[in-house]
């Protein structure tokens, strides 16, 4: 197309549409005076812009934020939490300057999410073996799925980490050309207390799972040596199995359990902490455009609100690029769970010890898929709540920009999605709901009555000392 | 001219020579660089060929009905002969009717490449991809029928008398229905192993061919979206924008003139594989017993998911890339946005372009999501069902002879 000759070089816009070459003052006065390099000094020889998504403005930020709510400060804490458990190993994670935010492959904690990624995909397998060996069926396949899951999110944390350092670039940016908005107010307190909450159940839920099954053993042997080594023998059969038992292994065994467990809870809360923070920043444009309600104000107005909503859409498109992967795990191993746990109360009466656990374990399942469906639709949530402001916005104001602001919300579709599979937002909750109450219905009525466990004492301990001789 | 190769015709070329050596796509002057060459003649060898392969399908979709209406009791295993006949019946007509518009597709297809050419090129590499997809599906196919012939082999040994026998029992034994009904003899076998390669060969690809010309579809946008993703954020005059939009109704037009063309197609498609994938499913390991049993299963049923993966998300990808100019036309700065502008996000955000099936169901990845809830939901409802009945080890014997085991 040869009109690409006449394109106007005297003008320069970021990527979502922005005009910069106002006068250095008029920007100033735009962006409240906290803002970096005046674009002046920009040639528009250095706007880069290449294809296949990758977003490069236009000169890097020499940063260092000082609000405590803004995404780089907030989300140290909890990242370093993530990195102590070998996920995302990003370099640079408690800095207040994202330009220190690297990921390097030759680096410690890139060879710590190795050795766990290894040490989950060995663990795989030998659940995989046991199970070819016949003891597969629906109840306790919750140990294919546990470690399956533990392998993938090790994976998938590690592909993020590649883009971390960009994701953070970006956010800053967006927060720096928003500044007026100011900042999410309270998010680092939502954040740190969710993540205490989330992370101190998780902890306690795991202990009252180790808790039932030694208690369980404890009935049939005597001496803490044996208990100890029952234990094992019971909760890693798929590895005792085919290794001989031996104190060091039994350890590993323990340690991948743990972080598998954390890693089961991390996804939820991980998901959650970033749909809230950006979520928080449509809210700030909201109550912008609020202020504004039923007033006349100038074309200009608008423009630059729309303008900011754009940019806020092309960043929640990113973040979706970088974690719709991480939301997929999240979904689908929540929607097995609930499955199976359903289906294992309908069919089997328990013990006291066990049904205790069993309560405290679904319903704390169940809150959180809820709260992260919850969380994670309140971006499509907020993304249209502008719609109502638009759409009284008085006849005098009414112009193009106003018609192209509301067409761009109607029909820009901003939420997070699972892998481009499904979109997250309320409905989602309605279908996961309707498809986990289908499934157990169709399972509970045909399967067979349950016929594996043993339920007096005495048998059961036969079995368990059997093994261990 | 270089690059020419990656032209749509030169491209698919390999692919559709293969499928005429089984039959398939009887249209003449396939070699050729302009849609001239292609000519289709109903008196021609190709069509000859063609009618003769829906002939032997046919006789194999009567034998197989007729043993399953004498049979005591219908279950799903036993229909799977039944349908994969029919189906590979079903797509070769597909292919014969296809056949007769192809040239007339292709030069629409030449149309829109020849407004592209001087600003965009070809499409780099799609040549080597789409020759790498035809070479990858005829050998994986080969192995497969190999595999089966060889199991099929296994069985029949035990009951020959040793030497020349072993070629009368191993026949016998593939075809134990069709020779209830005539008389064994070697020139009949071979008729009937002819025509259940060619329908084995058809079944697989079906689904390679879906594929690669959603591949070429999405290609073109691509490329239109990469020449437009350099104006992003910029200011581009009137024309450069009123050009975007005509290159991009072409290109929807030319997904809809495809669409129309293929649809039963990929409809059928994805039927037989959502049939066939609960049926193996469903089959799994219960009745494999020895090692070459493991290894035959998990290498047909892989190489059948990797098909139908394959397919739906190719398919998938035309509806996601036909939505990629969004982001650029969000991004017009203020000043420069006019009616081009404002016609152009009209018919991108309105108008659904995607690859239907018969236009019952629109290829996105969202139906990726609902095709493998169903296939769940089915399996289990089928082994609750399955568990009530007794061993369908015969049916099931038949169904390894048609590579489906």
């Amino acid at each position: 197309m040869e009109g690409a000759e006449n394109i106007h070089n005297r003008q320069i816009f970021t990527v979502s549409g922005k005009d910069i070459t106002r006068a250095p003052d008029e920007w100033r006065r735009i962006t409240g005076g906290k803002h970096l390099v005046p674009p002046s000094a920009v040639e528009p020889s250095v706007i880069k812009l290449y294809p296949s998504n990758r977003i490069r403005d236009i000169r890097p930020i020499n940063y260092s934020e000082n609000d405590q709510n803004s995404l780089r400060r907030s989300m140290s804490s909890f990242m370093l939490i993530a990195q102590c458990f070998a996920l995302c190993p990003v370099q640079g994670i408690t800095s207040p300057q994202v330009q220190d935010l690297r990921f390097r492959w030759r680096c410690l904690r890139v060879v710590y999410s190795i050795v766990m990624t290894l040490g989950m995909a060995t663990t795989f397998i030998f659940t995989i073996a046991f199970y070819m060996k016949g003891f597969f069926n629906f109840e306790t396949s919750t140990t294919f799925v546990f470690y399956a899951l533990g392998f993938a999110c090790c994976v998938c944390f590690l592909n993020l980490a590649r883009r971390w350092p960009r994701l953070e670039d970006l956010w800053q940016r967006t927060e720096q050309e928003q500044i007026k908005y100011g900042y999410p107010k309270n998010l680092h307190l939502k954040i740190n207390v969710m993540s205490t909450v989330t992370l101190a159940v998780a902890l306690g839920e795991h202990l009252l799972e180790k808790y039932t099954v030694i208690s369980a053993v404890a009935r049939c042997s005597d001496t803490k040596a044996e208990l100890i080594e029952l234990y094992y023998l019971m909760d890693y059969s798929y590895v005792f199995q085919f290794v001989k038992f031996s104190p060091p292994l039994a350890v590993l065994c323990e340690i991948v359990n743990f972080f598998a467990s954390f890693y089961w809870n991390f996804i939820d809360l991980f998901v959650m902490v970033l749909s809230m923070a950006l979520s928080s920043r449509f809210r700030l444009l909201n109550n912008h455009l609020r202020l504004a309600l039923g007033k006349v104000k100038p074309e200009e107005f608008w423009r630059e609100v729309r303008e900011d909503y754009n940019s806020l859409s092309v960043l929640t498109k990113y973040l979706d690029s970088c974690i719709s992967s991480i939301v997929l795990l999240s979904f689908a191993t929540n929607m097995f769970y609930i499955c199976q746990q359903l289906y294992n109360t309908l069919r089997k009466s328990v013990g006291t010890v066990k049904l205790v656990y069993f309560f405290v374990s679904f319903s704390y399942l169940l809150f959180r898929t809820v709260a992260v469906s919850l969380c994670a639709s309140s971006i499509h949530e907020e993304s249209r709540a502008a719609k109502d402001f638009l759409y009284a916005v008085p006849t005098q104001s009414y112009k193009i920009e106003v018609h192209r602001f509301l067409v761009q919300i109607s029909t820009d579709a901003v939420a997070l999605t699972g892998c481009r599979f499904f979109t997250v937002n309320r409905t989602l909750l309605l279908t996961l709901g309707g498809t986990v109450v289908t499934y157990v219905v169709v399972m509970v009525q045909f399967s067979s009555p349950s016929s594996g466990y043993a339920t007096n004492d005495t048998e059961l301990c036969l079995k368990m000392t059997a093994r261990l001789h | 001219m270089s690059g020419a190769n990656n032209s749509f015709q030169r491209a698919l070329c390999p692919l559709l020579v293969a499928g005429q050596c089984f039959a398939l796509m009887p249209v003449s002057g396939l070699t050729g660089y302009d849609a001239s060459t292609l000519q289709f003649r109903w008196l021609s060898p190709r069509v000859a060929y063609t009618f003769l392969s829906l002939v032997g399908i046919f006789c194999h979709l009567c034998v197989c009905v007729r043993e399953l209406v004498v049979a005591d009791h219908i279950t799903y295993s036993a229909c799977a002969p039944p349908i994969f006949f029919a189906v590979t019946f079903l797509a070769t007509c597909f292919y014969l009717r296809l056949a007769t518009k192809w040239p007339d597709l292709v030069s629409k297809w030449q149309t829109v490449e020849q407004t592209m050419l001087k600003d965009y090129g070809y499409p780099r590499n799609f040549e080597r991809r789409c020759k790498f997809c035809a070479a990858f599906m005829l050998t994986a196919s080969t192995v497969e029928h190999l595999m089966a012939l060889y199991s099929c082999l296994l069985r029949a040994l035990p009951r020959s008398t040793g030497g020349l026998d072993v070629v009368r029992a191993f026949y016998t034994s593939w075809f134990e229905q069709a020779f209830k009904m005539t008389e064994y003899a070697l020139w009949k076998s071979l008729l009937l192993q002819l025509s259940n390669f060619l329908a084995t060969f058809t079944w697989s690809y079906m689904d390679m061919y879906v594929t690669l010309v959603s591949m070429a579809l999405t290609e073109k946008f691509l490329q239109f979206g990469e020449g437009l993703r350099a104006v992003r954020g910029k200011a581009a005059p009137l024309k450069f924008w009123r050009e975007a939009r005509q290159l991009y109704d072409n290109l929807c037009c030319l997904t809809r003139t495809v669409d129309e063309h293929i649809s039963h197609l990929v409809l059928l498609c994805l039927a037989s594989d959502l049939y066939f994938i609960c049926l193996q499913l469903f089959n799994s390991l219960k009745n494999v017993k020895t090692l070459y049993g493991y290894i035959y299963f998990f290498y047909s049923f892989g190489y059948l998911l990797f098909r139908a993966s394959s397919m739906c998300f190719c398919a998938a990808a035309v509806n996601e890339v036909s939505q990629k100019p969004r982001d650029v036309l969000y991004a017009v700065p203020a000043g420069t946005y006019n009616a081009e502008v404002e016609r152009f996000i009209d018919r991108v955000t309105t108008d659904e372009v995607a690859l239907t099936g018969f236009r019952l169901i629109t290829l996105n990845r969202r139906l990726i999501l609902t095709i493998v809830g169903s296939i769940v939901t089915y399996e289990l409802l089928l082994v609750q069902q399955g568990n009530g009945q007794g061993s369908f080890s015969e049916e099931l014997e038949y169904a390894a002879n048609i590579t489906i085991m």
